[in-house]
């Protein structure tokens, strides 16, 4: 029995193996069910996402990784040489310790994000629907959606900005509240402030005005974002009506002046609007900033917002790896009820406790007895155990040798009622495998 | 017993702005939790207080300290109610010390009755309540014109870590004072009405100086401009807030002018 997880991310791999070793949602099932046929696999789940391509799976043994090497390469075509260089490879207590990392998004390539939780998530039930977990898998990855909400929720590792779009909607909640009903307008119809203002979109924002050179791009972004769209030429009434502008036309002179600025706002009876000059060069005159009410930002700004989170973020690890520590090391405590050794232990000492237990309670009754005949009455406790638990503990050596050890042994602990015990908590580094990393 | 129970009541709301200060700069805490649950609990004592001194057959508002103390009071429950609405936990960083500030200040005038002891006069007790609960309103006020130019000041610098994030949205706070304003304002214009008419129809009988007069009719012309600018002519943004404050000032002079030798 062998918990595993063997695959590459983005500080490991560049951008084009990563690509190549992807496996695409819709095939997720069916790779599953082909790599639970390998016959070694009991439990198995693939986390494919932009930024890595992870197997996790339980198996027979550590011999078993090749198998799993083997399986990789052949579903996705590409040559095993092509890409173990870039493969790193965790077993027990660490593979554990791995996904919890990714769920809490310190794996993540923009720390914290919150993306990765859902990516878990959907990779989880895909392998759940076509019954590639079990015991092992399942508690897994449950634990690990749970440590990715605790990460979020007791520490500030998802606060703040994670990109462009999310710094502009920041800014925004400051200075409006909330976004609802907000008026959003485009000034330049480019691919990036397409996303700006999908995100500010998604986040309540009312109605969108698109103005652009040529209406006709124009009237397709509107279009797109369930819009209106409008010429140059009606831009001034535009930005007297919009809260929230977002300008990023390839313009080499910038279209909006501090004159126009500072006339518009008389008309909008100053009422606060927030600018956001994504462009290069500069669509919107520095100088604009300076007016009341004008809240200018430039890509530069929101730039700087996104890494000043990151370095705030990044004052979080600690907290989160001391949530990752106190998880695994309860996981790893289960993990080792499953396995032989320590569960063969945990029976005896129950059986033992039990015999201990119907000893004192029946004593008493026993007085009349000499110390001889109660001798041989404690021998005869003694020899039913023996006897009862003999076959059990028999098979479950067995079990040791088989691929679904680890369901076998969640039977067997959950039959006798076998409990994680504190001592047990408290030494993880004894319990798992040790794990074996190679990248 | 009273002043026992002020004691107490000054206690839990100077721990409570501490907290709330400390919110402001430490982050992810439960510092505001804690705040909010001392300005409850102080509250409720001072509460119990106005309803103890009440009950001893004082108005609770008959001398000045009495008053401020009043005032701490009506403060406090704003910033709950605020608290409550809005859910903006920055402003107790300033109410909440304003409060205590009241109180201290109550504890250091000198007890001197209102208008001759005529308090059990309708006429009297509707102007003083009028201008109490105008003025705690004014206070809060006031502590959101300062957030906003303070929230304002760091988004213009582009100054956007600490401190940022725990104050409230412009337009939030913006919405609040106004809020504040337009039920303040109808009050001191009824305290002010009832004073002229008290003096005048002889129901009241309290000493007036020019000087007073001036100094309550530029406190309501300050918020009558803050109002139609903002109500009628539909400004935003900074210059309002600084009105806001020169209110805030105005109404500190006309107390101190009216209330104290």
């Amino acid at each position: 029995m062998h918990l595993v997880v063997i695959g590459l991310n983005h500080t490991t791999a560049p951008i084009d193996v990563r690509e190549r070793l992807s496996v695409p949602e819709s095939g997720l099932a069916d790779a599953l069910s082909r790599l639970k046929m390998c016959g070694c696999v009991t439990e198995c789940c693939i986390l494919s996402t932009c930024n890595r391509t992870e197997m996790y799976a339980v198996t027979e043994s550590r011999d078993d990784d090749a198998v799993l090497i083997d399986f990789l390469s052949a579903l996705t075509g590409v040559p095993k040489a092509d890409f173990t260089d870039h493969l790193y490879t965790r077993s027990g207590h660490k593979a554990v310790d791995h996904l919890f990392r990714v769920s809490a998004g310190l794996d993540s390539m923009m720390l914290g994000e919150p993306q990765i939780l859902g990516q878990v998530k959907s990779a989880y039930c895909v392998a759940g629907d076509c019954s590639c977990t079990g015991a092992v898998l399942n508690n897994l990855f449950q634990q690990a959606l749970a440590v990715g909400k605790r990460a979020r929720t007791e520490t500030d590792i998802a606060k703040g900005a994670f990109s462009v779009g999310y710094a502009a909607v920041e800014l925004a909640n400051s200075i409006f509240g909330d976004l609802y009903g907000r008026r959003i307008l485009i000034v330049g119809a480019g691919k990036m402030s397409e996303n700006t203002a999908k995100r500010i979109i998604s986040n309540g924002a009312g109605s969108v005005t698109v103005a652009n050179r040529t209406f006709e791009r124009a009237r397709k972004l509107a279009e797109e974002l369930g819009g209106v769209a409008v010429g140059f030429d009606a831009l001034d009434q535009a930005l007297i009506d919009a809260d929230i502008v977002i300008s990023s036309t390839g313009a080499t002179e910038p279209i909006i002046t501090r004159q126009t600025m500072a006339k518009l706002m008389r008309v909008r009876h100053e009422r606060p609007v927030f600018l956001i000059d994504i462009a290069v060069p500069r669509d919107i005159e520095p100088e604009v900033g300076e007016l009341d009410n004008v809240f200018l930002y430039n890509i530069d700004d929101l730039q700087d917002l996104v890494e000043q989170s990151v370095r705030e973020r990044q004052k979080e690890i600690e907290k989160v790896e001391l949530i990752i520590e106190q998880e695994t090391r309860k996981f790893t405590a289960w993990l080792k009820t499953l396995e032989v050794v320590p569960l063969i232990r945990l029976l005896r000492e129950r059986f033992d406790s039990i015999r201990d237990g119907e000893w004192e309670k029946y004593r008493g009754r026993l007085n009349h007895l000499n110390d001889r005949d109660r001798e041989t009455v404690q021998a005869l406790l003694q020899s039913v155990i023996n006897k009862i638990s003999h076959h059990p503990m028999v098979r479950i050596k067995d079990y040791a040798n088989t691929h679904d050890g680890y369901g076998k042994m969640d039977v067997v602990r959950e039959l006798f009622g076998v409990e994680i015990t504190e001592e047990m908590e408290e030494a993880p580094e004894a319990s798992a495998p040790e794990g074996a990393e190679k990248e | 017993m009273s002043s026992l129970l002020l004691g107490v009541v000054l206690i839990a709301y100077f721990i409570s702005a501490v907290l709330y200060l400390a919110n402001l700069h430490v982050k992810h805490s439960r510092y505001a939790l804690f705040g909010a649950v001392f300005a409850a609990a102080g509250f409720v004592v001072h509460t119990v207080r106005v309803i103890v001194v009440h009950a001893g057959g004082n108005t609770p508002f008959s001398t000045a300290p009495e008053a401020l103390v009043l005032v701490a009071w009506a403060i406090v429950l704003l910033y709950l109610i605020i608290l409550w609405r809005y859910r903006l936990p920055a402003v107790g960083a300033l109410e909440m010390p304003l409060a205590v500030i009241c109180i201290l200040l109550a504890a250091s005038v000198a007890k001197q009755q209102f208008a001759s002891g005529v308090i059990s006069s309708g006429w009297l007790k509707v102007h003083i309540v009028a201008i109490i609960l105008s003025m705690a309103a004014f206070a809060v006020a006031f502590c959101c014109a300062v957030f906003y130019l303070v929230q304002n000041k760091l988004l213009k610098s582009k100054r956007l870590s600490g401190m940022f994030r725990r104050l409230p949205p412009l337009e939030l706070i913006d919405g609040l004072a106004h809020n504040l304003v337009a039920i303040a304002f109808p009050l001191l214009t009824l305290g002010i009405i009832t004073a002229v008419i008290g003096v005048h129809a002889g129901l009241l009988r309290t000493e007036t100086s020019p000087v007073k007069i001036a100094a309550s009719a530029v406190t309501w012309a300050t918020y009558a401009l803050y109002l139609f600018s903002h109500g009628v002519l539909q400004w935003r943004g900074r210059r309002a807030h600084y009105v806001l404050i020169a209110g805030a000032v105005a109404v500190a002079v006309t107390t101190a002018l009216h209330g104290f030798k």
